[in-house]
């Protein structure tokens, strides 16, 4: 039989109705024996139940990853937020000091002596006695004004005797915020204002240092008062304004005797200063 | 999941119901081939219980990896190959010869002459049918199971060469001899 006969019987055999293929199916169909077929189908059975049994095991540990995940990550994110709320507010005053004085080319260089007070007031770690919002409120004003409303608050803590023992610093550290905000035209009228009334009462209350402080500033020569005229006759009107003040406060907390005292002691010192209304109605 | 018609439903749809825990489909699926491999080892001429010990390794491969099962192929050629490599392992175990497998190795080992004790005539002094499967059991390993795998399965030449891992031409070949054989050993009827 040579090639080409074995390719045609080839060709007739997979063309299929061969005398093989014929002869073969003749051997019978035979089949696995059942008890074979009852084993493999119950290891198929088995497997999948196992397969089932490790899906139920797997929801719960992957619901319980996810809650995992998902309180990790609210709990990051509610730290995030709660550390930016409680930030040093000297931070949160120096983004509204930028705001505040960005509009007003004017006060370019109260700006830049702001972010000074704002570094000064980190170092010394006041910045838990400026209220976030009341800053934001404080520099709506000029920046002189609010050096001079920080110094006076400082004052009145100092008297009442919270903090004192920082009282040189605080005085130092506000005597540099208003000599520096001392350069802008405007606010430096606010704050001769402002320190030649605090002057006037520190005389009285005797505090050496704080007079100091506030001279230095003004540019008055302890031993010579009257080098600068004008500050001088500004000094007069600051005293005065206390002295009616003083007054005020006295018959307010009526101790009158002490008030017309004072009133008594004023009108000596300054004879032709006028009395406010107030004082008028209570017959003075 | 719907209970599975097997008459409605190839053998990829099948599998791929059993991957997802569907045991009908497997039913349907063992139902459907059982026969054709089971016989497929029978006709290598191995015993009964080894015909069995390798049909359910070849399902138990099957089951095992159900979720590595790709619809690539069909699942006959698939299942197969499986079956093919158990016969190898099997035959590697026994001792017995398998290069005349592998590619290349072409070995058509001549039956034997006019050795009156050889499977040649003893197959020529049996009934029709045994003459038949002394025929076939004398032929060559490789080209019985060329012949089986296409009475069995029908598959075309392709697939019997990519199951028995050889190219379409040794495929060929092998079937080519294999006719040529059973035929010379029946002539005589």
């Amino acid at each position: 039989m040579n090639q080409a006969n074995d390719d045609k019987a080839l060709e007739v055999y997979l063309d299929g109705g061969s005398a093989e293929s014929r002869r073969y199916a003749e051997l019978g169909d035979e089949l696995p024996p059942p008890e074979l077929d009852a084993r493999i189908l119950a290891e198929a059975e088995r497997e999948v139940k196992v397969t089932r049994l490790d899906s139920r095991r797997a929801p719960p540990f992957k619901a319980f990853a996810w809650a995992a995940i998902v309180v990790l990550s609210f709990s990051l994110v509610l730290n995030i937020v709660f550390q930016q709320a409680v930030q040093d507010p000297v931070a949160e005053l120096e983004g509204m000091a930028r705001r505040a004085d960005a509009p007003v080319p004017s006060s370019a260089p109260a700006e830049s002596k702001m972010s000074e007070i704002v570094v000064e007031a980190r170092k010394t770690d006041s910045a838990d006695a400026i209220a976030p919002m009341a800053a934001e409120e404080r520099l709506r004003e000029s920046p002189g004004r609010v050096a001079a409303q920080e110094f006076r608050a400082m004052e009145q803590t100092e008297a009442g005797g919270v903090g004192s023992t920082d009282a040189p610093a605080s005085r130092q550290l506000l005597a540099k915020q208003a000599t520096g905000l001392a350069a802008a035209p405007e606010p430096a009228a606010d704050l001769d204002d402002f320190a030649i009334a605090n002057l006037a009462r520190d005389r009285k209350l005797d505090r050496p240092d704080a007079i100091r402080v506030i001279e230095d500033y003004l540019g008055y020569p302890e031993d010579d008062e009257t080098a600068v005229p004008e500050r001088r006759e500004l000094l007069q009107e600051g005293d005065s304004a206390v002295e009616l003040q003083r007054v005020l406060e006295l018959f307010e907390t009526g101790r009158e005797d002490d008030a017309l005292a004072a009133l008594a002691e004023f009108r000596s010192q300054y004879p032709d200063h006028p009395v406010s209304a107030e004082l008028q109605e209570r017959g003075l | 999941m719907l209970p599975v018609m097997a008459g409605e439903l190839d053998d990829r749809d099948l599998m791929g119901r059993y991957r997802d825990g569907d045991v009908g489909a497997f039913e349907a699926l063992y139902t459907r081939h059982k026969g054709p491999l089971y016989r497929y080892y029978l006709r290598q001429g191995l015993a009964e219980a080894i015909a069995a010990e390798l049909f359910q390794e070849v399902w138990t491969n099957i089951i095992k990896a159900r979720d590595r099962y790709r619809p690539t192929a069909s699942f006959s050629t698939y299942m197969y190959r499986i079956a093919h490599n158990c016969l190898i392992d099997h035959f590697r175990r026994c001792g017995r010869s398998v290069e005349v497998f592998d590619e290349g190795i072409i070995q058509v080992q001549e039956l034997p002459g006019d050795d009156a004790d050889g499977p040649q005539a003893r197959a020529m002094s049996l009934e029709s049918h045994e003459r038949f499967r002394a025929a076939l059991e004398a032929l060559p390993d490789e080209q019985r199971e060329a012949f089986v795998l296409r009475e069995e399965t029908g598959l075309g030449l392709a697939d019997i060469a990519s199951v028995t891992n050889v190219s379409a031409e040794t495929a060929k070949s092998r079937l080519r001899y294999a006719i040529r054989k059973l035929r010379t050993m029946l002539a005589d009827e």
